[in-house]
């Protein structure tokens, strides 16, 4: 007991040091730190702001029609103007991050839950499965996911679930082949090979021994896929196809706002921009975090930082 | 290299068949399909007849093979809208959507090509850093808003260009820069990332010793081993076009096989979308073969993997 005990603490220990390490990383890249913070307020946003405006964001008011930003004369939710019911665009968006970011989340995470098993079992397995799974893998890899998506998305019926459905399928293939690379390799280590030796079920050594060490490198993977994902589905509601109105989106409010482009331009403006600026941030963050957690590729980060300090 | 083709002819072919056999088990997912080939307005008599006419009422095993015939055949099945086979309106559009994608790919593959070894030239310089980030602005970038913010900066405000359609070549300015945004960042980051290796071996370091001229060194022996993964891009970058077509199409009015697929949609007219969807899906298996074989070509050493 004492002895599981003290190998939890010095586990926590070692954590504590790598975050340690990793706000030191964080504190010398000024692009990461100010996009990591804007990615924070971004989902905040998203998270506690659609309770408090979605009244004010469904309410019309035919006198505001179009009415321009920048002025205060409407009161400050009216200072990035209103659309073309007259609904306050500042209370839209932030009730339309939170689809938007959800979205993309969760066919993220779906995407990166399906491909990670299924590429798990294809390098732990082998033989028919992985010619299997890899093939299916490779058609989808093959294929333009806006094609697919179109195609599917028509003949089911746009909705939520299909919008979440149809990203994360294809998506799969990435996290299939990262996780078939990863289990390929670790299958071979003597740590598995004397798990075996020790008796250890093929769940355990799955569970225990492989999925831990496959699930950083996945979860890297995903937070530089979040972007794509989150493209992907503006595009989709832009053209029709993925949300549907009354439900909210960035992309679909850009779409909105193309009648009005001559006479409003904010309508669509600020929606794509607000689209630009979180995927730019999750890329930045990603970016960051692909160098920071590959130890090859981290003494560009530490080296930045001594520089600095020499400056 | 028979045996390679051979395989990899194969591969291709269970890949094109698994996608016809998604579609084909989607369409039949989506309830009745003769609901998906006619008007919303369709009677139930004029369903009954679609189902007896097309053998819909048959074992699902008969049908799937008298798709295949269909397919095979190249009949779609009618446009409802056009009152053409199906075909015939995606083989009017491709060659619209075949010049967008070419002139696309050339010129991002020059910019990628000339940016990527003066990015890798100094890694971690200003210049590097810059190429990083403006790659990764393009990356971030929703194309379809983009595309309408530049018409209304330059096709309505300034005048400098027109909204849509086809023609002279302004026409092609936009529509070739806001799909260029879709695959360009990538190509540039990849070549980078390859010259950085290039230029950090042996050879170029004899190839310097030797007193030739840094641009040479550059842009010649090193950038011509960084070719590879380039052409491993371009052909992975095919999807990135089309997807990118089907949104610059639809927002300029480009005759292609992306904007026939939107309205198709918003015609309903599923024999087109069908036919735009799966002889798409031919064609880039059709050019991953290619490419494939063009590497084997090349690099002998692929063909023994």
């Amino acid at each position: 007991m004492a002895d599981k005990r003290s190998h939890l603490s010095a586990r926590v220990r070692g954590l504590r040091v790598s975050i340690n390490h990793f706000r030191v990383l964080l504190a010398g890249d000024a692009f990461a730190f100010v996009s990591l913070a804007l990615l924070v307020i971004i989902i905040g946003i998203a998270v506690i702001g659609p309770a408090y405006m979605s009244d004010f964001a469904t309410a019309l008011d035919l006198s505001l029609r179009n009415a321009p930003p920048f002025t205060d004369e409407n009161g400050w939710l009216f200072w990035l103007g209103a659309d073309a019911l007259g609904r306050p665009l500042i209370a839209r968006l932030i009730v339309a991050a939170q689809p938007t970011l959800l979205i993309a989340t969760s066919a993220v995470i779906a995407a990166m839950l399906a491909g990670g098993i299924l590429g798990l079992a294809a390098g732990y397995f082998g033989g028919l499965a992985d010619n299997v799974i890899m093939r299916m893998a490779d058609v989808l890899m093959s294929f333009p996911s806006l094609l697919l998506a179109i195609f599917a998305l028509y003949v089911l019926g746009p909705s939520i679930p299909a919008v979440v459905i149809v990203l994360g399928i294809t998506r799969m293939p990435i996290y299939i082949r990262v996780a078939r690379a990863e289990s390929l390799s670790i299958r071979e280590q003597l740590f598995i090979e004397s798990a075996r030796a020790a008796g250890a079920r093929r769940r355990r050594i799955i569970g225990v021994h492989i999925t831990p060490l496959i699930l950083p490198t996945l979860l890297t993977v995903a937070t530089l896929d979040f972007a794509n994902v989150m493209l992907a589905e503006s595009a989709l509601s832009f053209l029709g196809l993925g949300i549907q109105p009354p439900e909210l989106s960035w992309g679909l409010m850009v779409a909105a706002g193309r009648d009005y482009l001559t006479s409003a331009w904010w309508v669509s403006l600020w929606p794509g921009f607000a689209i630009l600026l979180t995927a730019l941030s999750a890329n930045l963050v990603s970016n960051w975090l692909r160098i920071a957690m590959d130890p090859r590729l981290r003494w560009r980060l530490e080296r930045r930082w001594g520089d600095s300090d020499v400056e | 290299m028979a045996e390679f083709l051979g395989r990899r002819a194969l591969h291709s072919a269970i890949a094109m068949l698994s996608l016809i056999l998604f579609v084909f088990v989607i369409v039949r997912l989506s309830g009745n399909p003769a609901l998906l080939y006619l008007p919303e307005s369709a009677s139930d008599e004029l369903i009954r007849e679609f189902n007896e006419r097309y053998g819909l009422n048959e074992p699902i095993l008969v049908q799937f093979g008298r798709y295949l015939w269909d397919i095979a055949h190249l009949d779609f099945g009618m446009s409802i809208r056009r009152h053409i086979p199906a075909i015939e309106a995606v083989v009017l559009a491709y060659p619209w959507t075949l010049f967008l994608s070419g002139i696309t790919l050339v010129l991002s593959m020059l910019i990628a090509m000339t940016f990527g070894p003066l990015a890798a030239y100094r890694p971690g310089s200003v210049f590097d850093r810059s190429v990083t980030v403006l790659a990764l602005f393009a990356a971030s970038t929703p194309g379809f808003w983009l595309a309408i913010t530049a018409i209304l900066v330059f096709a309505i405000e300034l005048g400098w260009l027109p909204t849509s359609g086809v023609g002279g070549p302004r026409y092609w300015v936009m529509p070739v820069a806001i799909m260029m945004l879709e695959i360009t960042g990538t190509t540039t980051q990849v070549v980078r990332g390859s010259m950085v290796t290039s230029l950090a071996s042996p050879y170029v370091k004899a190839a310097r010793a030797k007193g030739m001229p840094e641009r040479r060194v550059v842009f010649v022996h090193a950038l011509r081993n960084s070719l590879i993964a380039a052409v491993t891009v371009a052909g992975d970058q095919t999807r990135g076009l089309i997807n990118g077509a089907v949104v610059v199409e639809t927002i300029f009015g480009w005759p292609g096989i992306g904007k026939l697929m939107i309205d198709a949609i918003v015609q309903r007219d599923f024999a087109v979308l069908q036919a735009a969807v799966l002889t798409t899906a031919f064609a880039i298996f059709l050019l991953n073969l290619i490419i494939d074989i063009i590497y084997a070509v090349l690099d002998p050493r692929i063909r023994f993997r």
